[in-house]
């Protein structure tokens, strides 16, 4: 029978060793960084991120050039629909007046 | 002239301002129901007996039962009316949702009284308990868009508990906790001086109330949402009635559900401000208006260790049109 003999000398044992602790160090920084990534908020969900209040996103598309939404959806066809009654819904008149809270909020986003 | 418009799972609610800046709510029951005749005797038929309900017919000949009058069709039926929109947004389940709402919505605003007439409409915010993929809110967005931008509406939207902190903080300086409880979602935003902080919603509101209670008992949906709405119940007491007793129930659980959400939502939030002083919530809401339910979600909230220190829990002083007239406040300010 043929023998097959690996001979295992001390710099072979020495390269492995240090190639195997080289890998395990790169992986412990990489899993450091993307740790800290993590923390500092670059992969934390939306509901993490500060909303912009709806004011600043109006003041934004007066500033910026606007994508019209309304091409994207089309063929909302309703013409081919036809009333059969008079009025549809429930009218309530409320005797509450908004105008004082639409003079703060005025006043608080100048 | 500027008007608000709450789209609503449940309600589709207009806001406008009178001449002597009353405000004018048109609330409308977001529901329908298809009644397929199969001769055109049944179609006759079926037509007179319509008659005084509102409906529509549609070019394929069927009829299209709408609002409060769809809903009880479909009891008369022993079956469960459709909505145009889940969870929020525009139905994907239903393949008519898309045109039903647009029929809707025009029905409801009308005509712009002038080119490009502000208007602002709720949207919901990203739920904390559902991922991300499944739930988005850009194509409602667009689709409410051109349907009020047909009507000669310059149309932006608003997050949902946004508008509810503009309608009801004002005598806190627009700082506090707004939850919105609607029919297909519970949004949630926190408010400094007027700027919103954080916002989210969850997936579990009135509609879930009613599909548990259902299953319970065993009953439609719809049946279960008409004795829900008939009230007679308090929530964490007993009843005769099994549903109302099942809706008892679900209910706390949807409470103890929202409150151990927001309390986990906003421990260690990296956007929560310091606040000096004790916080003001304000809920509203159809789901917000059972008996009982105020109590509960103060209760709940101190059981479930929320982070912040509270002045009161308060309902809005008009649950069902707070959210239209935050929405008609932020028209007005634009």
């Amino acid at each position: 029978m043929n023998e097959i003999s690996i001979s295992i000398n001390l710099p072979t044992i020495i390269f492995f060793s240090i190639t195997l602790l080289v890998i395990g160090v790169c992986l412990f920084l990489i899993g450091y960084f993307i740790g800290k990534q993590d923390s500092s908020g670059v992969f934390t969900s939306a509901t993490n991120i500060k909303p912009t209040s709806f004011f600043e996103e109006a003041k934004k598309d007066k500033q910026a050039l606007s994508i019209d939404d309304t091409k994207y959806v089309v063929d909302i066809k309703t013409s081919g629909m036809e009333k059969k009654y008079e009025s549809l819904g429930e009218i309530k008149k409320s005797e509450e007046n908004i105008s004082n809270s639409i003079n703060k909020l005025k006043n608080m986003k100048r | 002239m500027a008007a608000g418009l709450d789209v609503g799972t449940s309600y589709i609610v207009l806001s406008t301002e009178d001449k002597k800046d009353n405000v004018i709510y048109k609330d409308f029951r977001d529901a329908f129901y298809i009644i397929k005749p199969t001769t055109p005797v049944a179609t006759k038929m079926i037509e007179k007996g319509l008659a005084g309900k509102v409906f529509i017919k549609d070019s394929d000949g069927s009829f299209i039962l709408l609002g409060k009058d769809a809903i009880e069709k479909a009891i008369e039926r022993n079956d469960t009316a459709k909505r145009p929109m889940y969870k929020g947004v525009v139905s994907a389940k239903e393949k008519d949702a898309k045109k039903i709402l647009a029929f809707i919505l025009k029905e409801v605003v009308g005509q712009a009284s002038e080119e490009n007439e502000q208007l602002v409409f709720c949207v919901p915010a990203q739920p904390v308990d559902q991922e991300d993929e499944d739930f988005d809110v850009g194509y409602h967005e667009d689709v409410v868009k051109t349907i009020l931008k047909e009507c000669g509406y310059n149309a932006r939207a608003i997050n949902e508990a946004e508008a509810l902190c503009y309608a009801e903080l004002d005598v806190e300086d627009y700082t506090g906790i707004a939850v919105s409880c609607g029919a297909g979602m519970t949004n949630v935003c926190v408010m400094l001086n007027g700027e919103p902080t954080v916002v989210f919603s969850t997936t579990k509101s009135g509609d879930w109330v009613d599909r548990m209670s259902a299953v319970a008992t065993g009953e439609p949906d719809s049946v279960v949402q008409a004795e829900k709405e008939g009230g007679g119940f308090v929530i964490g007491e007993p009843s005769d009635s099994p549903v109302l007793g099942a809706v008892s129930a679900y209910y706390e659980r949807l409470i103890d559900y929202t409150t151990k959400q927001l309390a986990h939502a906003l421990s260690n939030h990296k956007s929560l401000p310091k606040f000096k002083n004790p916080l003001t919530i304000v809920v509203a809401g159809g789901t917000s208006q059972a008996a009982g339910y105020i109590e509960q979600f103060a209760k709940k909230l101190e059981e479930n260790g929320f982070p912040l220190s509270i002045k009161e829990v308060k309902h809005a002083v008009d649950p069902l049109h707070a959210v239209a007239k935050g929405c008609l406040i932020a028209a007005k300010v634009l």
